[in-house]
């Protein structure tokens, strides 16, 4: 056998021992390095301007990074509330700061404040019972995102939501003069003015929630309101 | 300047770096692509094909930009430690040839790099989305103005590669690089300060300074925004300008250098 034939046999047989050894090593260290580590609910950095300096124009990335963060830790702390059962109150105290920062490194990214802003109103343990903190982010997201009526109409259904109809009639009135608003939006407008809240103006609300994404948890929420509702069954 | 020279050192530039295996990197960018096409959808909400623009997009300009700098500050130190220079000079080759073949050849395999992660990107979108749409135009723009900036990296590194040895060039080529991306804080800086003397410096700066901030559309090509015409003018011609600085600065100093 030749040399080369040798070591080639050497780290065919020597390679795979050695990372099965690795595995193993990686394996026992992880309940210690565990110990080691932040708990999961910690922000290494807070400021949002110091991450976006850092982020060295990767901004947009960065942002989406965080929001996926943003989703990943709401998701983990319903997930454990469907586990255990626990109806315990839950604030989800990371999700306005992770949002924060979301929204300073991409203040175009509109998903983040209309869904953010339902993570933060929805009362607890579904969301973090915050309509203050939603009704600020979706403000802040019209000022960054001028051209995006709808979050008019999300900011006027978080307003509609807690019972202050003279906010939500605001907000549906403002979103209606955009020249590419939908024309249900001034009606919203008038008839949460005139009537307040009715069962009829939410299961329209509701509806214009579902038609409105894709995506299956906004939806599955809608349709649990408008089943509520008895809109459907 | 003979044309033909310069195309002959270019080309045999970028086939050493082919050789090399430096585009095994189309590789990682690949798989980088296909696990972000993939994963995703699952594990965030709204955000599928923006998540593919601006990973690609960094992917493009990280990998570049390793390239630029790895490859640019051993551009000519490789040849004076393998003594290839010798023969090269030996021959009828005027010292600003060398230099400007050298950078083509550079610019050749970064921009056949550039085109394949393009591609990639491309092919990314297109299973995400099913289709592509009239805003992926304006991410075409973002790809170009990477690669202008890597045609700006890679002129400082060879510029540094013609006086210094491999690590220096590489810090200072980084160094010039970070503080590019940070000029326009450099200059507000200096705003805040109420020192005129202080002013005048950072603005000074500000202008010296490869300016990278302004290559950056990536977040804003991301949302589908298109960028206006007289900026993709006026960063080709900014990068037209100081590549022929460095270019020029390169082959002063490698000129003037004693080979002995």
């Amino acid at each position: 056998m030749t040399e080369r034939t040798n070591a080639k046999t050497r780290a065919i047989i020597a390679i795979p021992l050695l990372m099965l050894g690795v595995w193993m090593v990686a394996r026992f260290n992880e309940p210690y390095a565990a110990k080691m580590q932040p708990g999961p609910d910690v922000l290494n950095l807070s400021s949002a301007r110091v991450i976006k300096a850092l982020s060295i124009g990767y901004n947009g990335l960065m942002a989406d990074i965080y929001w996926t963060r943003a989703v990943q830790y709401y998701g983990d702390k319903r997930h454990a509330v469907q586990l255990t059962g626990n109806q315990a109150v839950e604030h989800y105290p990371l999700l306005d700061p992770l949002l924060e920062i979301t929204v300073t490194l991409d203040p175009q990214l509109v998903v983040a404040y209309k869904f953010g802003a339902y993570f933060l109103t929805e009362p607890s343990p579904v969301g973090a019972a915050r309509p203050d903190l939603a009704a600020r982010l979706l403000r802040q997201g019209i000022t960054n995102n001028p051209n995006e009526w709808r979050l008019w109409a999300d900011l006027g259904m978080i307003y509609y939501q807690h019972g202050d109809y003279a906010h939500a009639a605001e907000a549906y009135r403002m979103g209606s003069e955009h020249p590419h608003a939908d024309e249900w939006m001034k009606v919203m407008a008038a008839k949460i003015a005139q009537e307040g809240g009715t069962n009829q103006i939410s299961v329209f609300l509701w509806s214009q929630i579902f038609q409105s994404t894709k995506d299956p948890l906004i939806r599955n929420n809608a349709l649990q309101h408008l089943r509520e509702l008895g809109a459907v069954r | 300047m003979n044309a033909v020279l310069v195309a002959v050192i270019a080309w045999n530039t970028f086939r050493e770096a082919v050789r090399d295996r430096v585009l095994y990197n189309l590789v990682f960018f690949a798989l980088l692509m296909i696990s972000a096409a993939i994963l995703v959808g699952q594990i965030s909400i709204g955000i599928e094909r923006l998540i593919i623009v601006n990973l690609g997009l960094s992917a493009i300009s990280v990998f570049g930009a390793v390239m630029a700098v790895f490859l640019g500050v051993g551009l000519v130190h490789k040849e004076i430690e393998r003594r290839t220079l010798y023969t090269m000079l030996s021959k009828p080759v005027r010292r600003t040839e060398f230099i400007a073949g050298k950078y083509f050849g550079l610019a050749i395999t970064l921009a056949v790099n550039t085109l394949l992660m393009t591609v990639g990107l491309v092919t990314a979108l297109l299973y995400v989305d099913g289709t592509l749409r009239r805003e992926d135009a304006a991410v075409m723009t973002g790809v170009f103005f990477i690669f202008l900036q890597l045609l700006l990296l890679t002129g400082i590194a060879l510029a540094f590669s013609c006086f210094a040895t491999p690590v220096v060039s590489t810090l200072g080529t980084l160094g010039l690089y970070l503080a590019g991306i940070f000029s326009d804080d450099i200059r507000t800086f200096g705003s805040l300060s109420e020192n005129p003397a202080m002013q005048r410096l950072t603005t000074f700066l500000y202008y010296v300074l490869p300016n990278f901030g302004q290559f950056n559309v990536i977040s804003a090509v991301g949302h589908g925004q298109s960028v206006p015409g007289a900026l993709i003018a006026g960063n080709t011609a900014y990068t037209l300008l100081y590549v022929t600085v460095t270019l020029i600065a390169a082959a002063a100093i490698f000129s003037n250098r004693n080979m002995k």
